[in-house]
């Protein structure tokens, strides 16, 4: 029985190193492979003036759907940096995700928000939804107040009430460099074929945010915070890819089915990001 | 390795696969630490590169701007400029021709005409992205003595490098570009649609005619018929009014309907809504709901019992752009009755009438 137990842990000391011989491998392959589309991807982007791509008149319309759940200390200076990006066409709309809190208070102070009417442009089933505000002082801010469903069920939300043809899902507390969306449009542009691309992610948590948008400046505290950053990375890795050219991150843009700003009912959004986002912010 | 295994000190097993296994963990290992040396001194070579151009930047930009100013002191500048380093110059005079028009953007392109040969050399590059790059440059700094160049790179193989050449000969402007660019939009199929309608409409006035032929010619695809229907509308060209009610009544394609209808939407008269009013019953969602949006715009008190009718259209756009139109066409206070309910109509009703407010 002695030799049959070492016999069994030698084995399974074979089997995890090989696992980790492979997965090393598997991230030097990759590394290889990213540092030539890397180099491409900056020669590319010489030869392409963003600036110039994104003319007023041939920018895509994005709403950015955010939903917000308990995020009172954090929520409007949020909100104010997502009002400041630079980009011709493009929307807020904010879901309360039945906040136990005072973020639906200190939203509706700080933006002169007011009951509006809305209509919904699509039919996903989601929780109640108790009432739409509208932005006195900035137009382009809208808030979706409902009832507590969920991260996916507050982003299915937000797009039953999007108009535009692209819509961005991010968290109510995520920070945007100001030419994001000037980049992240970028795909939809030079492929009419694509339906989702994904930004790139820097992990704020716990870091102190030096100079807003524009220029942001986030600084660590502490290695504990790495390792938790690591995790956050690892767990992104993992979630499938969306669309014909998905991208992974925190922050991905999808275009809506249909024609133009008369578009259909897009399908629901997928979920499992969600609960890994959650965890992770707690 | 033999004597180590032997010699005790190293108790491992000398079992084959343990020792491949320990073969594959040391050679990836040396790989990475290469990997890891290579990016750093990468790294290392960026930065001193970045380094060195910012203090060529710095030494060029006061010579070029007095370049511009007084075009006797190009020789000046040229003097500054290393053989080595004409490639870099050209790439850091880029930068101040995006932002400089007319005589600035001349003069720059006096200071970058002699090393505008050795761009036009990298035309012929194996990598697209050299390629895309020179085009850029000899678009931007070298038209018109390199415009064979620039129109030869439209039919390049490369979609990147066809695109970069298609915006710099749009952004020229020279309506002597607008027929050869027009002739080749089904190259750029992959592209979004408005995105290149846009780049056309920046050609200018004059391409508004050869944009007008383009979408009544019958026997184009109506993918690009759909282009030019986008570039007249972001133009607003009263003139196409006719042709696109044309479109509408004889073409079968329905993006190609809807994008006639949308641009018939922003310069059609009254007249054209005859065509339209049997599309605000088309089983089509989006062609329903861009009629309703013309006759919204375009018609009178007679098309509003087809307004109020769609305001039940299961469609959401269809029945706000009808509830937009009732209150255009007189049925305000139709409108202000249906809001008293909380109904889908009333609802619709409601935003209509907010909506006036806020324009």
């Amino acid at each position: 029985l002695t030799e049959l137990i070492w016999g069994a842990i030698g084995a399974f000391n074979y089997v995890v190193l090989a696992y980790f011989v492979v997965l090393n491998a598997v991230y030097l392959a990759t590394s290889f492979f990213a540092f030539g589309a890397l180099r491409r991807y900056a020669l590319r982007m010489k030869s392409l003036d963003l600036t110039e791509l994104i003319g007023s008149s041939s920018a895509p319309s994005i709403s950015l759907l955010a939903p917000a759940y308990n995020e009172e200390r954090t929520c409007v200076e949020a909100v104010r940096s997502l009002l400041t990006l630079e980009y011709p066409a493009y929307e807020v709309i904010l879901v309360n995700d039945g906040s136990t809190d005072g973020t639906l208070a200190r939203l509706i102070g700080a933006f002169e928000l007011e009951p509006a009417s809305r209509i919904p442009t699509a039919e996903v089933a989601t929780a109640p939804v108790r009432e739409v505000y509208h932005s006195r002082s900035h137009p382009a801010l809208w808030l979706i107040d409902k009832e507590n469903g969920g991260k996916a069920d507050a982003l299915n939300s937000g797009l039953n009430y999007c108009y535009t043809p692209i819509f961005c899902a991010m968290d109510a507390d995520s920070l945007l460099e100001p030419e994001a969306l000037i980049r992240i449009v970028r795909p939809f542009l030079e492929d009419a074929t694509t339906i989702a691309a994904g930004g790139i992610l820097r992990i704020a948590n716990g870091c102190l945010v030096d100079r807003g948008p524009p220029g942001l400046s986030v600084r660590p505290h502490g290695m504990g915070r790495a390792e938790g950053d690591v995790d956050h990375i690892r767990c992104l890795r993992r979630v499938p890819p969306v669309g014909r050219r998905g991208r992974r991150g925190v922050r991905d843009r999808y275009r809506r089915g249909g024609h133009g700003a008369g578009g259909a009912a897009a399908p629901p959004l997928p979920g499992p990001r969600a609960p890994v986002q959650d965890r992770l912010r707690a | 390795v033999e004597e180590l295994l032997s010699s005790g000190w190293l108790r491992v097993s000398r079992e084959p696969t343990l020792l491949a296994l320990i073969a594959v963990v040391l050679a990836l290992s040396l790989v990475t630490i290469a990997f890891s040396m290579y990016a750093v001194l990468l790294r290392f070579q960026n930065e001193r590169r970045d380094a060195r151009r910012a203090a060529l930047a710095e030494r060029w930009q006061s010579a070029l701007l007095d370049a511009i100013a007084d075009p006797a002191k190009i020789p000046d500048l040229h003097r500054l400029v290393d053989d080595n380093r004409r490639l870099h110059f050209v790439g850091f005079v880029l930068q101040f021709a995006r932002r400089m028009r007319g005589g600035e953007s001349e003069a720059l392109r006096s200071v970058v005409r002699p090393y505008m040969g050795l761009i036009a050399e990298r035309c012929d590059s194996d990598r697209v992205e050299v390629r895309a790059r020179a085009v850029q440059s000899l678009g931007m700094l070298g038209l018109p003595e390199h415009e064979d160049l620039v129109m030869a790179a439209v039919d390049d193989p490369s979609l990147l490098v066809a695109m970069v050449a298609a915006r710099a000969l749009a952004k020229a402007g020279e309506p002597r570009y607008a027929s050869a660019l027009l002739a080749k939009v089904h190259r750029f199929k992959e592209w979004d649609r408005l995105y290149l309608a846009s780049m056309l409409a920046a050609m200018g006035p004059e391409i508004s005619a050869e944009l007008r032929s383009g979408l009544a010619n019958e026997a184009a695809e109506p993918w690009t018929r759909s282009v030019m229907a986008e570039a007249l509308r972001l133009r607003t060209d009263f003139e196409s009014g006719d042709v696109a009610a044309q479109v509408v009544a004889t073409t079968d394609d329905r993006d190609l309907t809807v994008d006639a209808l949308r641009l018939l939407a922003e310069v059609g008269r009254p007249a054209h809504t005859a065509v339209v009013r049997s599309k605000a019953r088309s089983h089509d969602p989006a062609v329903r709901a861009q009629a309703l949006r013309v006759l919204g715009r375009l018609g009178g008190p007679e098309d509003l019992p087809i307004l109020v009718e769609a305001l039940d259209d299961d469609f959401t756009w269809a029945a706000l752009y009808a509830a937009r139109g009732v209150r255009e066409n007189g049925g305000r206070g139709l409108l202000l009755r249906a809001a008293e309910s909380d109904d889908r109509r009333g609802r619709l009703a409601a935003q209509a009438l907010a909506e006036e407010g806020a324009a």
